[in-house]
């Protein structure tokens, strides 16, 4: 393991023009490994046409995976679907986006304030609990099945995740970090950008990326509950049209929407994160 | 320091800065509640009333809260067996988790909601559905701690137990589990909150019985004092299940705490 370090350092930093650079390990493809992964791809894709040959499915009128990127195909050129897909996106956006702006802040603030942390421990620890998901009935009598009733169950799912990780950071913040670079004479900027940022971003990052799930989730299942434009209100309507083909495929959109932005997140996490020690062993 | 002299005084001010905040938010609330005109928010003193006539008089603790609370458990004990089932396997298993991430990485980033019609496809409208629903989503997080866990032993480890031969059922019984525990401990609780959340929501669309379906019925037929009601006992019912989980977690865990604080006493 030491070896390995002194060998093949993983990141090393160098002054340039008075600012740092820094060298980023770049992530292999292992070609081997993707060539399986596709085959079992293609495995469970041939499973799930069997299954649909049996009695058990034939009742349900599932549909095969044909049948479903057919109907994919045909629903990806009409307006309606990229609706919903838009609606999804915007409302998981704007949820995710609400949460950071008031989670990052009054996380940190609180974080730094022993007093703070007791104050709000019992409130933070009880509201935390209750499934934002269960207010959806009463946000449908407020604000009808609307964006803002979806952002909103979104929301006050995502912003905990969020708050509480930045709590962290905000009290476990290495004070032996500050004063090395107060002691390296780092400017305000460089202090910000290359010491405070990062290390306070290692701790918001795990809850930044439940939020991101919980988000989708619970922007999908508002929408569902309350019928409100988007995905979850199109599945809706597949099922009570009793179109199990449609249905199979916003499902699946469903699916390739969490894969896309499960992707932007472990990019997003290589970026910003790429020098933390969870990382090193994953960009070896 | 005159407190110091005075440990009780001391942990009146504790008491009184942990407390100062939820007491005046309740004050509040009851304040502003009992102004409200608004259809929608019915004072607290009403919807407390109507909490201890709807839950503990007419029985809707047994009639709601207890099919909730078993489902929940079944649920949540199956993602529990599952994802540490599976992550112990994968975990140690390097190749065939290489093989099936794209499955697992798509069935664990889809919005699990979506899948609500296709269980109901399946299992219809009754508890198989509901249970299903709870164990399926609510088991990723579970899944990949504890391929985490698993992985994070220490390679020295490993020589040792292949060095003295330890069986397979020793090792997983001995060393891989109490391994990997912390970390499934810290999957399963984000585990619990998505149970609870799903839970609402399959009730929501289920057949009768259950709070989730009490809320939504409720907002259904406008009675929304006993919408609130729902509200109040899911958030106390919410609130009691993760104390009772952090019990739990603090006596299984016990060791690792301890060593963790005897790591951290000794480096200090």
């Amino acid at each position: 393991m030491i070896q390995d370090v002194q060998t093949r350092p993983v990141g090393a930093l160098r002054p340039a023009r008075g600012r740092v650079r820094i060298e980023r390990p770049r992530p292999r493809r292992d070609a081997r490994e993707l060539l399986i992964q596709t085959g079992v791809v293609v495995l469970a894709v041939i499973v799930w046409y069997l299954f649909t040959l049996t009695p058990l499915a034939q009742n349900a009128r599932m549909p095969g995976p044909v049948q479903t990127i057919v109907r994919f195909g045909e629903l990806a050129v009409t307006e309606p679907f990229w609706v919903a897909i838009g609606a999804t996106v915007l409302a998981w956006a704007l949820a995710l986006l609400l949460s950071i702006v008031v989670g990052i802040p009054v996380g940190l603030a609180i974080g730094r304030s022993k007093r703070a942390q007791d104050s709000t421990h019992f409130a933070i620890d009880f509201l935390r609990t209750i499934p934002a998901l269960a207010l959806v009935p009463l946000l449908l009598l407020l604000m009808g099945p609307s964006l803002g009733m979806v952002v909103s169950a979104a929301f006050l799912t995502a912003v905990w995740p969020v708050l509480i990780q930045s709590i962290y950071a905000g009290r476990l913040a290495d004070p032996a970090l500050h004063q090395m670079a107060r002691s390296f004479r780092l400017s305000r900027w460089d202090r910000v950008r290359y010491v405070l940022t990062p290390d306070a971003l290692a701790f918001i990052w795990p809850g930044l990326r439940l939020a991101v799930t919980a988000s989708l989730l619970s922007t999908v299942a508002a929408q569902l509950i309350g019928a409100a434009p988007g995905i979850g209100s199109a599945i809706l309507l597949a099922q009570l049209s009793d179109r199990t083909d449609s249905l199979f495929a916003y499902v699946l959109a469903a699916c390739f929407l969490g894969l896309m932005i499960n992707a932007l997140l472990m990019w997003a996490q290589r970026k910003v994160l790429w020098w933390h020690p969870s990382m090193r062993d994953r960009t070896k | 320091m005159k407190t110091r002299k005075r440990p009780w005084a001391r942990a009146l001010t504790e008491i009184i800065w942990f407390s100062w905040l939820p007491v005046a938010a309740f004050v509040l609330i009851w304040i502003f509640s009992g102004m409200s005109t608004s259809f929608y928010l019915p004072s607290a003193q009403v919807v407390l009333e109507q909490t201890w006539q709807v839950w503990f008089v007419e029985g809707g603790i047994a009639e709601n809260l207890v099919p909730s609370l078993i489902r929940l458990v079944a649920g949540f004990a199956l993602a529990v067996a599952l994802g540490v089932g599976f992550g112990v396997l994968l975990g140690l298993v390097r190749p065939l988790e290489s093989a099936v991430r794209p499955l697992t990485d798509a069935a664990r980033t889809i919005p699990g909601a979506a899948l609500l019609p296709i269980a109901i496809m399946f299992f219809g409208l009754g508890d198989a559905m509901k249970i299903a629903m709870i164990a399926f989503i609510s088991m990723w997080p579970i899944l990949l701690n504890t391929i985490e866990g698993v992985r994070s032993i220490d390679p020295t480890l490993r020589s040792v137990m292949a060095t003295f031969r330890i069986t397979r059922r020793d090792r997983f019984q001995h060393v891989f589990l109490p391994q990997a525990m912390p970390q499934v401990f810290a999957g399963a609780r984000i585990g619990l909150a998505i149970s609870i959340a799903v839970m609402v929501v399959v009730e929501m669309f289920g057949t009768p019985g259950g709070i989730g379906y009490f809320i939504r019925h409720a907002q259904q037929t406008f009675r929304v004092v006993d919408m609130w009601t729902g509200l109040v006992i899911l958030g106390i019912f919410g609130y009691l299940l993760n104390i009772l989980f952090r019990i739990l977690e603090r006596r299984v865990l016990h060791w690792y705490h301890a060593m963790i604080a005897q790591a951290q006493g000794a480096s200090a």
